[in-house]
């Protein structure tokens, strides 16, 4: 509990005062007002990082969970070799996204990478994956949906699981279709557990960091820089305590706000 | 027995089935391929046929040549001993948190827990600036103590919440019964609750373990001194060389991976059961 309050609850007052606040870690703070908020709304820099979260949350989110969900309907049923499927599925979770990004340096490189050699091997030009700007933030949320969705899985497999089988067998002897069965007898049941998982992967989009930091550095320029990265670049390398806390706290009402909206939402989707 | 099951299923269905999760591991598995093949060439071999995915001679000296290029050794000691005792850590004090919160009656209990829950929300980067301060004033800077300590507090809530809903589906009958025979609170905690709570146990440790193994960010912000860098830090200063193996690097994060990797096949048989059981589904 006091843990929780010197490293949660105080750090969240703190940061909210500082984002007022103007200071450099070394001289005195100085009380600047709404100055931090108001240079936020013409940063252009900062736009991006706004632009680019929003792009990797929307492009990935939905890949992350529709995919998640196709398999594990897939892996709930009786298959030859279950137990590997999952494991395999499972085995870029457990990579760190630093060894994932490192990997996918490797592999998209635009000489020596594999997939430039693959696609020359069907005749197609070599395509300048984390190099160019119209490129980079889709091979960014390439590598986080691989690395994730066999999270949202192992989550949606577990609901799954709870899922009576009787109810199914009922359903089958009325004549229902598999599709008929599935919109109104399996999504129902897990739903909540698709608002965890929506929620969940909301909240880890928006705070996207080594990803894009190790693969791409946030370059191309600015084109896959992050909320999080632009935080650590203003408070660790501008040493602008004040400003990154007003960034930090951009974050944090805009992943507030996303939560209690999902909430708000749930109530006509979630059956419990 | 399975055959039966099957039955209901028709055949080319089956087929349709696996030939999607066949295709779709491929793509899983697919991009570690390359990276595994590259991990064993030498440099000029790499440089040469970048693309053969079997290497002519297979080099298994690199992975013994990541050890020397780079205090390898060192940055799995500093990750196994930050991840551990972070694991620990969450591991105590959310049980008994959740203990607490699950069977005992205090006032103010149910906003204390909300409160808690509310702190699950903020994404820990967010306070990253004031913690950064308070170790600062801690003077913990470069240590691996302002690693574990800040996660402590953050994984809690989370392992809080995870814990308190599987120790609600323990029957409590259970408690009565060594009420009777004179156990006191912290017997049937350690005596009845943590035994049959294995699962969940397992599930949050592997969390908290794959949280702190793979932890970046904390590191790149609290650590400054060379010799104290996690294997995260450590595979991507090895990046930054002017000069990069592609070869050595490749096999620094191979190895980076399967230590994590073989702790998971070994909760694995706790793991979807823990899922299942502590309603984090919902």
């Amino acid at each position: 509990m006091a843990v929780i309050s010197v490293f949660v609850a105080y750090p969240i007052v703190s940061s909210f005062i500082l984002s007022f606040q103007d200071w450099n870690l070394v001289g005195t703070k100085e009380w600047t007002g709404f100055t931090n908020y108001q240079r936020l709304s013409k940063d252009s820099i900062f736009k991006d990082a706004l632009r680019n979260t929003a792009y990797f949350s929307f492009g990935s989110i939905p890949g992350k969970i529709l995919l998640a969900l196709f398999l594990a309907l897939l892996l709930n049923k009786r298959v030859f070799g279950l137990k590997a499927f999952r494991t395999i599925y499972f085995l870029p979770v457990v990579c760190s996204s630093v060894a994932a990004a490192l990997m996918w340096q490797w592999l998209y490189d635009t000489n020596f990478g594999f997939l430039n050699f693959l696609l020359r091997k069907i005749g197609l030009g070599p395509v300048p994956w984390i190099t160019s700007d119209k490129w980079a933030m889709p091979s960014v949320i390439a590598v986080s949906v691989w690395k994730d969705v066999g999270y949202n899985m192992v989550i949606f497999l577990a609901s799954l699981q709870d899922v009576p089988a009787e109810i199914y067998e009922a359903a089958k002897i009325d004549g229902a279709g598999r599709w008929t069965m599935f919109r109104y007898i399996t999504l129902p049941l897990i739903s909540p557990a698709t608002l965890f998982v929506t929620i969940m992967s909301v909240i880890s989009s928006f705070r996207v960091f080594d990803v894009t930091t190790v693969l791409t550095g946030g370059g191309p320029g600015t084109a896959t820089i992050s909320l999080v990265q632009y935080i650590y670049k203003c408070a660790f390398q501008f040493f602008r305590m004040g400003y990154a806390s007003a960034v930090a706290y951009v974050l944090f009402l805009i992943v507030l706000g996303f939560t209690i909206l999902q909430m708000r939402f749930a109530r006509r989707w979630v059956h419990y | 027995m399975a055959l039966k099951k099957l039955e209901g299923e028709t055949m080319g269905w089956q087929i349709l089935v696996h030939v999607i999760l066949i295709v779709g591991a491929i793509l899983m598995f697919g991009p570690f391929l390359p990276v595994i093949s590259a991990s064993l060439k030498s440099y000029s071999e790499l440089m040469l046929r970048p693309f053969a995915i079997i290497p002519k001679k297979f080099l298994w000296g690199n992975y013994l040549k990541v050890f020397q290029e780079v205090p390898f050794l060192l940055y799995i000691w500093n990750t196994v001993k930050v991840s551990f005792l972070c694991t620990v850590g969450v591991l105590a004090s959310s049980s008994m948190a959740a203990y607490a919160f699950a069977r005992l009656r205090f006032p103010g209990r149910n906003l204390l827990f909300l409160i808690y829950l509310a702190t699950m929300m903020v994404p820990g980067q967010v306070t990253l600036v004031p913690v950064f301060i308070l170790m600062r004033n801690f003077g913990l800077i470069d240590t691996h103590a302002s690693l574990i300590l800040p996660m402590w507090g953050l994984t809690a809530a989370y392992g809080t919440f995870l814990l308190r809903q599987f120790f609600l589906t323990i029957p409590r009958d259970l408690e009565e019964a060594a009420i009777l025979d004179g156990c006191g609170y912290f017997g049937r905690f350690t005596r009845i609750i943590l035994p049959l709570s294995k699962p969940a146990l397992a599930t949050l440790g592997i969390f908290t373990l794959l949280s702190m193994w793979n932890n970046y960010l904390y590191p790149l912000v609290f650590l400054n001194s060379p010799e104290k860098r996690t294997l995260t830090l450590g595979l991507a200063m090895f990046r930054g060389d002017v000069d990069v193996q592609w070869n050595l690097l490749m096999a620094g994060t191979i190895l980076s991976i399967c230590p994590m990797v073989i702790a998971f096949l070994a909760a694995q048989r706790y793991f979807v059961e823990g899922i299942t059981l502590t309603g984090l589904k919902g």
